[in-house]
């Protein structure tokens, strides 16, 4: 994109001074260069370094597990299925409420100029349609049939929405934890995430999850798996803005979830 | 108009504010003292045009046509006291001319410039916002 690339390079002259944001760049006596002088100065008047009173310390013994766990990859088993890759095994998931899991289709906005850069979330619902063929009337098994039985026939309609049923650990890997889903995903969400009709767009299938608490996912020492932009878990609405920042950015770890079933 | 062309506007003063001001370019197109500068484009089949299309072109003319305009638009800029009109005429003069030069379809304006021209050939596009939208699918 011509407003990112441009950007990233005004970015980067600001950064090494070869622009200036104000008109009028400092005046070059005007740095701090005379306070740290000035604390040179100080430091140098002592007559040698201070006088110790015997060996160091000894450092600490090295802490035990510190490093909470993170989500790795986000990936489809099955429509119905969604798999989720730790960095280390966590503990066990049977009393973490599924709640505290949410999808999005998140749309990213690539603009610069016509338009803010954003990311927009969506309930997956919207996208998702199953293909519904009412069954015909009666009277309408015979030919020729009578001009009440053109109706129209099938249809797309809107699933109900895609929400997370259940989890389990997975029953040999203690980094996979698996997740059910109420609604199947249909391929008209895969077309969607794989087919974006606008280079300014881009759409990916997103997790959310919120943390704390006391039934929340943790590694094995019980430290919790940090938030996963939770604001869309915490949203009853079904669309959520992030607007004015980069596509994807307010997800960290951003995680797209492929779609490779259809 | 977008308010850091206005006069009297603050010069950026972080990040985000420089993300703000570079989004005025497509409205910069517009003013007088560029604005003389829309180079004649011969008329593309489809709006908008990326940047194959003006692959080849020679477009020297263009970038000191350019130059001038930048420079009355500092003095614009000086004149109204507009700090944010200021940072964008220094950041596109910075990469217009000079050793930090772009090539001319990597320039925001001279990419806008060259919309405007060939929006002559299609009715209702040569607006701000319509100049906007096909940078953003320039690519």
């Amino acid at each position: 994109m011509l407003g990112l690339r441009f950007s990233r390079l005004v970015h980067a002259a600001i950064a090494s001074g070869a622009l200036v944001l104000g008109a009028c760049p400092a005046e070059p006596g005007d740095t701090d260069s005379d306070s740290d002088t000035a604390a040179t100065e100080m430091t140098t008047d002592t007559d040698g370094p201070l006088p110790t009173t015997g060996p160091p310390d000894p450092p600490p013994p090295p802490p035990g597990d510190i490093t909470p766990p993170g989500l790795q990859a986000v990936t489809m088993i099955d429509p119905f299925t969604l798999q989720l890759s730790f960095t280390e095994p966590v503990a066990s998931v049977e009393t973490v409420n599924p709640k505290r899991f949410r999808l999005s289709l998140a749309r990213g906005y690539f603009g610069t100029y016509g338009g803010q850069p954003g990311t927009y979330l969506r309930s997956p619902q919207y996208y998702n349609f199953t293909e519904y063929c009412p069954p015909p009337p009666p009277g309408c098994y015979y030919d020729p049939q009578p001009y009440y039985c053109y109706y129209g026939g099938c249809y797309y309609q809107q699933t109900p929405p895609i929400e997370v049923a259940d989890l389990f650990n997975h029953y040999i890997d203690p980094t996979l934890v698996v997740l059910s889903l109420t609604t199947p995903i249909q391929p008209s969400l895969c077309n969607i995430l794989n087919a974006p009709e606008d280079p300014v767009f881009d759409f990916v299938l997103h997790l959310h999850y919120a943390s704390g608490g006391l039934s929340q996912i943790t590694d094995l020492a019980g430290l919790p798996l940090p938030p996963l932009s939770d604001a869309w878990v915490k949203n009853d609405s079904n669309y959520y803005n992030y607007p004015n920042s980069p596509p994807f950015s307010n997800f960290n770890p951003f995680l797209p979830i492929p779609c490779t079933l259809f | 108009m977008h308010p850091a062309l206005h006069p009297g506007s603050p010069p950026p003063a972080d990040d985000q504010d420089v993300e703000f001001v570079l989004r005025a370019v497509p409205e910069l197109a517009f003013f007088p003292e560029v604005a003389a500068c829309v180079p004649a484009v011969p008329a593309t089949g489809h709006w908008p045009p990326g940047r194959d299309a003006f692959a080849g072109h020679d477009l020297d003319d263009l970038r000191a046509h350019v130059l001038q305009g930048l420079t009355a638009l500092g003095e614009r800029a000086e004149r109204e006291r507009s700090g944010g009109l200021a940072f964008l005429v220094r950041t596109l003069t910075y990469f217009l001319v000079g050793p930090a030069a772009l090539p001319a379809v990597e320039h925001p304006l001279l990419v806008a410039l060259l919309l405007r021209g060939a929006a002559r050939a299609h009715e209702g596009v040569d607006t701000p916002l319509e100049i906007a939208r096909a940078m953003d699918r320039w690519g």
